[in-house]
């Protein structure tokens, strides 16, 4: 069985590029989408004085002209779930009518003020992009409405793009691909995850194969510009065959500009999980094995159907001129050339410059907040220089290069990177370090070498601190609340949190790129 | 958890051999005092540091602040012991 493993686990050894067990299947990690990290119980905003000192630079000071800025929009709805995602969601039926309504006053409400802020004036927004959840999820009049307040109170006259995901299930309604086309939007992704009818049924994915192929047809008749479709692939039950049936369909059928793959996660505490380990998944299992050759079987038949260029170290395509799609901006939005974040909406992260910070996940919290007047933002801190200056590296395996140019203090990673080149991962030249292929297949690993040794010491508190509170240690929501022992379970039920201590934290995923809502 | 007096650091090692037996029913170790808890040794991740931690946190009846939770501390069953030692002693001061 596979144990998920993720970008916290191997902060454990700081001296972990020494050990053999670097390409270990078990032990390789998910690339790291965002950097640094935020901790809901060590960067808790406490007070209303804490947050408005916080945030005060949003009327001191403007945005420095030489960075990009991307606009982040966190749609936190979705129509079903799928049972192997491990996101904080609410269902849409659930914000129906007059909690519809409100959701969407409090998103154009806190549009406005962080538009009108002396931080935005004469500032050009570089991209748009829209995440969640689903944002297809809300209906044609609620998304419109928010897409025509950005527009509004934004300067997006030199913007790139705007881009957003969907899922088969809204994006195939009567015009609502139209709708997105009419306000703007240049880009649509949504999950396929996988055509095999089966499979998706395990994964209780509820958009049909023949909404998928729909959905495909209508974006490309509406004439949007651009489209990205999700693999996954290591699925449980996800032979060989499977995949290249599932390659097969989205590459010379479906055909999008894009292909992202996603390696499956076992994210502990997922209803897929529980299965598993109840034994009630008995085909083949996901395993790290498995999701290595996966990995090379993906990577050689995409290039067979003609989606040889790898732009990012899971996303492919065909073209040969992409034209303007928002990579510069990827990791979240604040990929390593320096990309500032602005992140509206529930659950939103942001990153603008060494301040990082994340929004309420709970969405009536957050709604209540912006009705009130309040910033609707409970943690956030101010990074270290030294964290600031790792972005470049921690972020370059996503990318698979990085211009020696762009790394401010180059042999600070000496160490690390004469590593990785005597390790045949990396080769050097005199512009720039380039990850080699098997170098892209620890990717993830080879990330962690750049994390300070403090970073890594607040990953191992937050995951305790996490724990101890019963959140999900990465996200720090309520969902997917790893298992505790049956021991100790009697135990922590009665330990209750000093409350100065362990404020209420605010559970909070990150718009890191997932497999979309299907 | 009945304290009969000071705990030594062997006793401490025994408990825990006994705590990551029943946490880690699977990790089939012989856990000496030089054993290594991460790479190699016990072969812990990350979540299985922290549910150790909880395990014997609530078997001493005592909290570990968050900044003990080093590399250096979590090495090796012995310095995880040597760690509690110091933490069981305070406590009882």
């Amino acid at each position: 069985m596979t144990i998920t493993e993720n970008a916290f686990m191997l902060g454990l050894d700081s001296n972990f590029y020494l050990k053999d067990d670097f390409e270990s299947p078990e032990k390789r990690t998910n690339v790291t989408w965002f950097y640094p990290k935020i901790c809901a119980f060590q960067d808790a905003l406490r007070t209303e004085e804490e947050k408005a000192e916080y945030f005060s630079f949003l009327d001191r000071q403007t945005h420095p002209q030489q960075t990009d800025i991307l606009l982040y929009f966190h749609i936190p709805f979705c129509e079903a779930f799928c049972n192997f995602c491990a996101c904080f969601k609410e269902s849409s039926a659930k914000y129906q009518g007059s909690q519809r309504v409100r959701f969407v006053k409090a998103m154009v409400k806190e549009i406005e003020r962080n538009a009108r802020s002396k931080y935005f004036e004469g500032t050009k927004i570089k991209y748009v992009q829209f995440g969640g959840g689903t944002p297809s999820a809300l209906d044609q009049d609620s998304m419109s409405e928010i897409i025509e307040a950005v527009h509004r109170e934004f300067d997006l006259s030199e913007v790139d793009g705007i881009s957003l995901e969907g899922s088969p299930l809204g994006l195939s309604a009567d015009g609502y691909i139209e709708m997105l086309r009419d306000l703007g939007v240049t880009r649509i992704s949504f999950g396929v995850q996988t055509l095999n009818e089966d499979l998706r049924r395990k994964l209780t994915i509820k958009a049909s194969v023949e909404q998928v192929y729909q959905t495909a047809e209508n974006i490309r008749k509406a004439g949007i510009k651009t489209f990205a479709l999700d693999l996954m692939y290591n699925l449980a039950g996800q032979t060989d065959e499977i995949l290249a049936a599932d390659v097969h369909g989205i590459c010379a059928e479906l055909r999008p500009s894009f292909v992202q793959t996603y390696r499956f996660n076992q994210w502990e505490g997922t209803r897929l999980d529980q299965q598993i380990r109840a034994g009630k998944v008995s085909d083949v299992l996901p395993s790290g094995s498995i999701e290595r050759a996966q990995y090379r079987q993906i990577k050689e038949s995409l290039a067979a159907y003609g989606y040889d260029k790898q732009l990012l170290i899971n996303f492919f395509t065909h073209l040969d001129d992409t034209g303007p799609i928002g990579l510069n901006h990827a990791c979240g939005g604040n990929g390593y050339r320096a990309s500032y974040t602005l992140g509206i909406g529930p659950a939103a992260e942001n990153y603008m410059g060494e301040r990082s910070y994340r929004n309420h996940t709970n969405v009536d919290r957050w709604i209540a907040d912006v009705e009130n007047g309040i910033i609707p933002i409970e943690q956030g801190r101010i990074c270290s220089e030294d964290e600031v200056e790792n972005r470049v590296m921690v972020f370059f395996p996503v990318f698979g290069t990085v211009r020696k140019a762009d790394v401010a203090n180059l042999e600070k990673y000496r160490r690390e990177i004469d590593w990785m080149v005597e390790r045949g991962y990396a080769v050097e030249t005199d512009e720039d370090i380039t990850l080699t292929e098997v170098g892209r297949e620890n990717a993830g690993n080879i990330a962690f070498l750049f994390y300070s040794d403090e970073e890594k010491a607040r990953a191992r508190r937050t995951m305790y601190l996490s724990l101890k509170n019963k959140r999900n240690p990465f996200h720090q929501d309520e969902m997917n609340i790893p298992r505790t022992s049956v021991f100790m379970q009697s135990k922590l039920a009665v330990r209750t949190a000093d409350p100065a201590a362990t404020p209420t934290p605010t559970p909070a995923p990150t718009p890191a790129p997932t497999p979309q809502g299907s | 958890m009945t304290m009969a007096g000071p705990k030594t650091r062997a006793d401490i090692e025994d408990d825990l051999r006994k705590i990551a037996a029943e946490v880690f029913p699977r990790h089939n170790v012989d856990l000496r005092s030089d054993t290594p808890l991460f790479n190699g040794g016990l072969s812990l991740n990350s979540t299985q540091m922290i549910e150790l931690t909880l395990a014997f946190e609530s078997f001493y009846d005592i909290e570990l602040e968050p900044e003990l939770l080093t590399v250096e501390n979590f090495a090796t069953l012995g310095s995880l012991a040597e760690l509690l030692e110091d933490q069981l002693n305070d406590s009882d001061d």
